[in-house]
């Protein structure tokens, strides 16, 4: 842990004046990031369950959104502070399930997943109309050239060839949708990264890659086939349709979108989450995190090519 | 021909996940079995060194792609790497290249 525990408590202390803190205990959670849970006893005796999320570098872009998020309405945990180090954030600690195979399968979630699609096509279009102007740390990106520029930069960072990658970058340049007004982008939202419970949705996750861009690139995102976890059926988030989740977004204020733009953001999805696929095996490759999982991802690569080619006609 | 990581890539890092990850706690009378099972990764890892595929051919069409050598024929090149890619998942994920929806 890089914030030391003594250095912890003063933090809470300070922020919400706790008395006395446990000792931070790993959670299960975050795939590359720490995440711990302690409890802070206030003054009064009142206890606080509380998270630590170390971050990778990015704790000040995260918290900041997160305090956007959490001051507009959007179901988030609430950011209390940003360490002093600024490497992590301490949030409320939330009751839910992550684990999207388990809300997809038990029988306590039937009722959550009726409503499920809905209430994140609703988180999304209330990320969409957070302003800009709130997450100044935010990346910047000119929306669909941007987004390929920025994707374009990390694959030609890896000396391996992957023609169909490239094929695709090529293909989604010649066909870019028009500018829309540039708004806050999640730049993770999927099953995974949104936290259930028995009534539905309780808080979106992981704002490590928020951004300043294209909404529509969110709603593409959230049907990549990697985040339908085997439900082809239902291609939005394994939940439902294409066209349910337009129009549950639109509902929720959101922008209205065709299924051919759509369409466009699910192939960059594809190329963006085969360059995921390629950064998590150069970490192993370069020994910067040694790991068989990061390796064994180097060969999820192809499943990304194939869905990108399938778009290209 | 797959993508990294090659054979002996995959091979070396379950050597390493055996012997510095999992080994330290398996229980006693399972410390013998996973040490072998270790060394059979390194064996297996030096003799498919020979077998990393040569890629020239595929650096060669992606610098042609990414410098616009195939723009007007995108679809028919795409035809053709969907089988390549098709091969690939035949060994990495079978199953995935059904049509998508």
């Amino acid at each position: 842990m890089t914030t030391e525990f003594a250095t912890l408590a003063g933090e809470a202390a300070e922020r919400i004046a706790a008395a006395t803190i446990s000792a931070p205990a790993p959670l299960a959670g975050g795939a590359s990031r720490a995440l711990y849970g302690f409890d802070a006893r206030l003054a009064g005796g009142a206890v606080t369950e509380l998270v630590l999320l170390v971050t990778k570098g990015t704790a000040p872009q995260e918290f900041e959104a997160l305090r956007a998020a959490w001051e507009a309405g959007v179901p988030v945990a609430e950011p209390l502070w940003l360490t002093a180090d600024r490497t992590s954030i301490v949030m409320r600690r939330l009751a839910g399930e992550a684990v999207a195979p388990r809300i997809y399968r038990q029988e306590r979630f039937a009722g959550a997943r009726a409503g499920l699609l809905g209430q994140l096509a609703g988180a999304l279009a209330a990320i969409h109309a957070l302003p800009p102007a709130a997450v100044p740390q935010a990346p910047r990106r000119d929306g669909a050239r941007g987004e390929l520029e920025d994707i374009a930069t990390e694959l030609w960072s890896y000396r391996d060839p992957h023609p169909a990658l490239e094929l695709g970058l090529r293909w989604l340049g010649r066909r870019l949708p028009p500018r829309r007004p540039p708004t806050v982008v999640h730049g993770d939202f999927r099953m995974g990264n949104v936290l259930v419970d028995e009534r539905g949705l309780v808080a979106v996750l992981d704002w490590e890659l928020v951004h300043v861009g294209d909404p529509v690139e969110d709603l593409g995102w959230l049907c990549g086939r990697a985040w339908r976890f085997g439900r082809e059926e239902q291609p939005a988030a394994g939940l439902g349709t294409r066209e349910e989740l337009l129009a549950a977004y639109r509902e929720a204020g959101g922008a209205e979108v065709s299924l051919e733009e759509l369409r466009f953001w699910e192939a960059v999805a594809a190329l963006r989450w085969g360059t995921h696929t390629l950064r998590q095996l150069h970490e192993h490759l370069s020994g910067q995190r040694p790991s068989l999982e990061l390796a064994a991802i180097g060969r999820r690569t192809a499943e990304a090519e194939w869905d990108l080619l399938a778009m290209v006609d | 021909m797959q993508d990294r990581p090659d054979a002996h890539e995959l091979l070396e890092a379950l050597e390493s996940y055996l012997r510095d990850d999992l080994l330290p706690d398996v229980p006693a009378e399972h410390r013998f079995g996973v040490r072998v099972a270790a060394n059979v990764c390194a064996i297996l890892a030096r003799e498919t060194i020979p077998l990393a595929p040569d890629r020239t051919g595929l650096d060669a069409l992606a610098r042609e792609i990414r410098g616009g050598d195939w723009d007007d024929r995108l679809p028919t090149l795409a035809a053709a790497l969907r089988e390549k890619v098709r091969a690939k998942l035949e060994i990495d994920h079978p199953g995935w290249a059904e049509p998508p929806s």
